[in-house]
């Protein structure tokens, strides 16, 4: 029975003075892979900035590994081990690949890390000079990932990580984070898109800054009426 | 007809010296605006102190050289004392304006500390006897005779900015910090402490505003309100450039400086600096983020 | 209005009326000052602390007002009659208001502050270049105030001493009371918005820049009648008048009083103005300088909301108690 990593209890974030999360709580354990489905501002990113304090919450306790990080500041929340790759790829426009991937700060040998992430995507090899802000979509979704990967996190957020990506691009994204997934590291994936629902094990779904539903994939997949209900589509 | 080419290649080539002056100003400014949001108004101060400091220095010692290090040490002091007595509590605790304000009252303050300790007449600073007199060297077919000061000037400071530029560009720290001016968040939450390095860049911007104060001494004289009178052309220059970007504000600093050297010989001080505001508000219709500025950086 | 409010307020009107028959010429004159300051930032606040607008080149329109009264009144026209000079002020004020306003709405925060800089520091330029000889320069427009005018075989002017004094009382009743009627309707509201949540305006569908343009306009037109009302305290204009310290002084006036209504900045100007003519004789000259710059620091330090901020925390009224 493994710990666990990530324990969000009952957190309410506010935008200024607008009420977002509405008492959102959510687990993930160690090892496990988790998806935050539900539609455009449902809440998703809010939960995760909430996370790593970029938006902290108001009310409510965050614990990771254990320790209170609800109002620990954003870059302390990395130092423990937490990675994000947000919403939008926001790669560093004016730097290059390699020094994008340089940014990220932890102990440990970052020649081995940039080895791996350079294997999971051989194109940002390529293009390691190149100023981020000149790639592609998909290579600075790509980029977001690797840099979100250089910090070897034992939990890695992901926020809509195949948001306007090509077919092909989101296959390979799904095939390296699942490769991910078998090394060990944590994920929490936010994400309105269903396809998403392949990366994980459990699913939250939040809607309207409140958790609606919380199962297995499969329950969800089986589920037409709950997909339809919350997510508007169904698989 | 060569005597024409000899004007303008000296004129250029004054350009560069004062270019290169401004943007080791400039670029300290630029940093600390891009990273912490706050126009540093006491700027001009570690410029002011950095003359004095060597004309002080100078009289104790007469060594320019040293006089020169001694004032840049200080500067940084400065520049921490200010960092830590003020900018950290201020930061995220009020409005960009308010810091504003309070940093005017530190340059005000520190004005009249220099004008009562060393009186309001000018100061000389005299060029170290090793670097005055002219050089001689041909170029294009073109013999000028430059004074050996000035090209000194533009040695140094040019190496200082390639320095800068190696620092920001290619060390991790230097690296971050440039992060944290295009996208502050997603750096931060990659880990980037801001605290440490905005204390680092604001030590770093502080020396070598002072280096520029301290060399520029013999060429511009010392006086207490030359750093408030240069600020308005370093904002104007680190606005043209690109908040946060290094090369835009050499670019910048080059731009400025030529158009003050050439168009003093076609029309007043006056209007040349008018020209030069004018200037800076068609710059920030048609692409505020300047020459080569991230989009975002100043909200 | 409560009834409280208006008593307290006719208490003060008094109390200012009845000046002139306890102090002499120096004390009126000084009043006076804070008076005219009064009236600038209480229109600078007005962009500052209600629309939340990082002005800090506001001394343009203050020195265009009255570099517009010179113009009008020596350099080029010789039209001495006031009522033309603050008609001229007033349009200059809007136009320019309207002007750098278009140029602001395009930036935010800090940048604002640095483009309203940019423009303040083209006109000072101008004001010291002396183009065609219609702003004298360095040495100024002398000569600026209204003569008297004969009232019954007595020679009166409005302009000197305390006849100003009072006028300048009538005027400043008059701009608060537009400037506080403004910030009552609901176009108050929005800029009030504006200040909290421009994207929330603006997903709501306010043209938010037109709000800005008009907050800009009316923030101008005051400034620009103080600086015709100054021009005539002082009987000349000169570039100090468009300097940068200017923006930067009724800043400082702004946030020492309180930026957070109009009153506030009323406070800071008499606070400003009275240390000036009274602390400086006591600290000698120079030490005036330390003095600002100090108070400068202070204020942001440890009074960001003002001298009004404190007396509200002090001596709650009963409507907070009950909130």
């Amino acid at each position: 029975m493994s710990s666990i990593l990530l324990n969000v209890k009952n957190i309410h974030t506010y935008y200024g003075s607008t009420h977002v999360l509405h008492g959102v709580s959510l687990q993930v354990k160690e090892g496990e892979s988790v998806a935050l489905m539900g539609r455009n501002s449902a809440g998703k990113t809010t939960t995760i900035r909430s996370i790593i304090s970029l938006t902290p919450p108001k009310e409510g306790k965050i614990y990771f590994k254990g320790k209170d990080i609800t109002c620990l500041p954003s870059h302390l929340c990395a130092r423990m081990g937490i990675s994000l790759c947000p919403q939008g790829r926001r790669i560093f426009p004016g730097l290059s690949v390699i020094q994008n991937l340089r940014v990220p700060v932890f102990s440990g040998n970052r020649d081995k890390n940039l080895q791996r992430v350079f294997k999971f995507f051989p194109e940002l090899f390529e293009k390691n000079k190149q100023l981020a802000g000149t790639l592609s979509g998909g290579e600075q979704q790509m980029l977001a990932i690797a840099r979100a990967l250089i910090p070897n996190p034992k939990l890695l957020l992901l926020d809509e990580p195949t948001e306007g990506l090509s077919p092909l691009i989101v296959k390979r994204i799904h095939e390296t984070l699942n490769e991910i997934r078998k090394m060990g590291t944590t994920i929490l994936v936010a994400s309105c898109n269903l396809i998403d629902i392949a990366l994980a094990e459990k699913v939250y779904i939040i809607e309207k800054g409140k958790i609606v539903f919380q199962g297995t994939a499969e329950e969800l997949n089986r589920s037409h009426d709950i997909q339809r209900k919350y997510l508007g589509v169904a698989l | 007809m060569s005597l024409g080419i000899e004007l303008i290649l000296t004129q250029l080539l004054n350009a560069l010296c004062m270019g290169l002056i401004f943007a080791l100003i400039a670029v300290g400014l630029s940093i600390i605006m891009g990273l912490l949001g706050i126009v540093n108004m006491a700027h001009g101060v570690f410029y002011l102190f950095g003359a004095y400091f060597t004309v002080a220095a100078v009289s104790w010692y007469p060594n320019f050289g040293l006089g020169v290090i001694i004032a840049a040490l200080l500067c940084s002091g400065i520049a921490l004392a200010v960092f830590f007595l003020f900018i950290r509590y201020l930061m995220g605790r009020r409005r960009p304006l308010e810091i504003m304000v309070a940093l005017i009252g530190i340059n005000i303050i520190c004005e009249e500390l220099i004008r009562n300790i060393f009186g309001a007449e000018p100061k000389y600073l005299a060029i170290p006897s090793m670097l005055s007199g002219q050089v001689t060297f041909n170029f294009l077919g073109v013999t000028l005779m430059y004074p050996k000061y000035y090209l000194s000037l533009i040695i140094i400071c040019g190496s200082l900015l390639i320095l800068i530029y190696y620092f920001f560009h290619k060390t991790d720290l230097g690296i971050r910090g440039l992060a944290l001016i295009q996208d502050r968040e997603i750096a931060l939450a990659l880990g980037v402490n801001i605290a440490k390095l905005g204390t680092l860049f604001f030590a770093i911007g502080g020396a070598v505003a002072g280096i520029s104060g301290a060399l520029a001494g013999p060429i511009f004289s010392v006086y207490p309100t030359m750093g408030i009178e240069l600020l308005g052309f370093i904002f104007v220059i680190v606005i043209i450039g690109g908040v946060g970007s290094i090369e835009g504000t050499f670019l910048a600093s080059l731009l400025i400086s030529t158009i003050k050297s050439v168009g003093v010989l076609f029309a007043s001080n006056v209007v040349v600096d008018a020209f030069i505001y004018v200037l800076l508000c068609v710059m920030l219709c048609i692409r505020p983020r300047g020459l080569k500025g991230y989009l975002g950086v100043l909200e | 209005m409560s009834k409280s409010t208006l008593l307290r307020q006719i208490i003060l009107i008094l109390f200012f009326l009845a000046i002139p028959f306890f102090g002499g010429a120096f004390i009126i004159d000084t009043i006076t000052r804070c008076l005219i300051w009064g009236i600038f930032a209480m229109a600078y606040v007005l962009l500052y602390g209600y629309t939340g607008i990082a002005s800090f080149g506001h001394s343009v329109f203050f020195g265009m007002g009255a570099y517009s009264a010179g113009i009008i009144a020596v350099t080029v026209f010789g039209v001495a009659n006031p009522l033309v000079h603050f008609a001229v002020a007033i349009v200059v004020g809007a136009m320019l208001g309207l002007l750098i306003g278009f140029f602001c709405t395009f930036t935010k925060g800090i940048y604002t502050a640095l483009v309203s800089f940019a423009f303040a520091h083209v006109f000072w330029l101008f004001a010291m270049a002396n183009p065609m000889g219609i702003t004298r320069g360095e040495s100024g427009i002398t000569g600026v105030r209204p003569p008297p005018i004969y009232v019954g075989g007595f020679e009166v002017n409005f302009f000197r001493g305390v006849n100003f004094y009072f006028l300048i009382i009538i005027i400043l009743i008059i701009s608060y009371v537009i400037l506080k009627t403004i910030t009552n309707l609901p176009i108050g509201d929005v800029l009030n918005g504006i200040r909290e949540n421009e994207n929330r305006l603006l997903s709501l569908g306010y043209n938010v820049r037109q709000y800005k343009l008009f907050a800009f306009a009316v923030s101008g037109v005051f400034s620009a009648i103080s600086g015709v009302l100054m021009a005539y305290l002082d009987n000349v204009v000169v570039p100090q008048f468009v300097q940068w310290d200017v923006g930067a002084t009724v800043l400082l006036m702004t946030i020492l009083g309180g930026s957070e209504t109009l009153i506030g900045p009323l406070l800071g100007s008499f606070a400003v103005e009275l240390s000036k003519a009274y602390v400086t004789p006591l600290l000698g000259g120079g030490n005036w300088v330390f003095f600002l710059g100090s108070l400068y620091i202070l204020v942001i330090m440890l009074l960001p909301r003002g001298i009004y901020g404190l007396l509200k925390r002090l001596f709650p009224t009963p409507e907070q108690n009950k909130v």
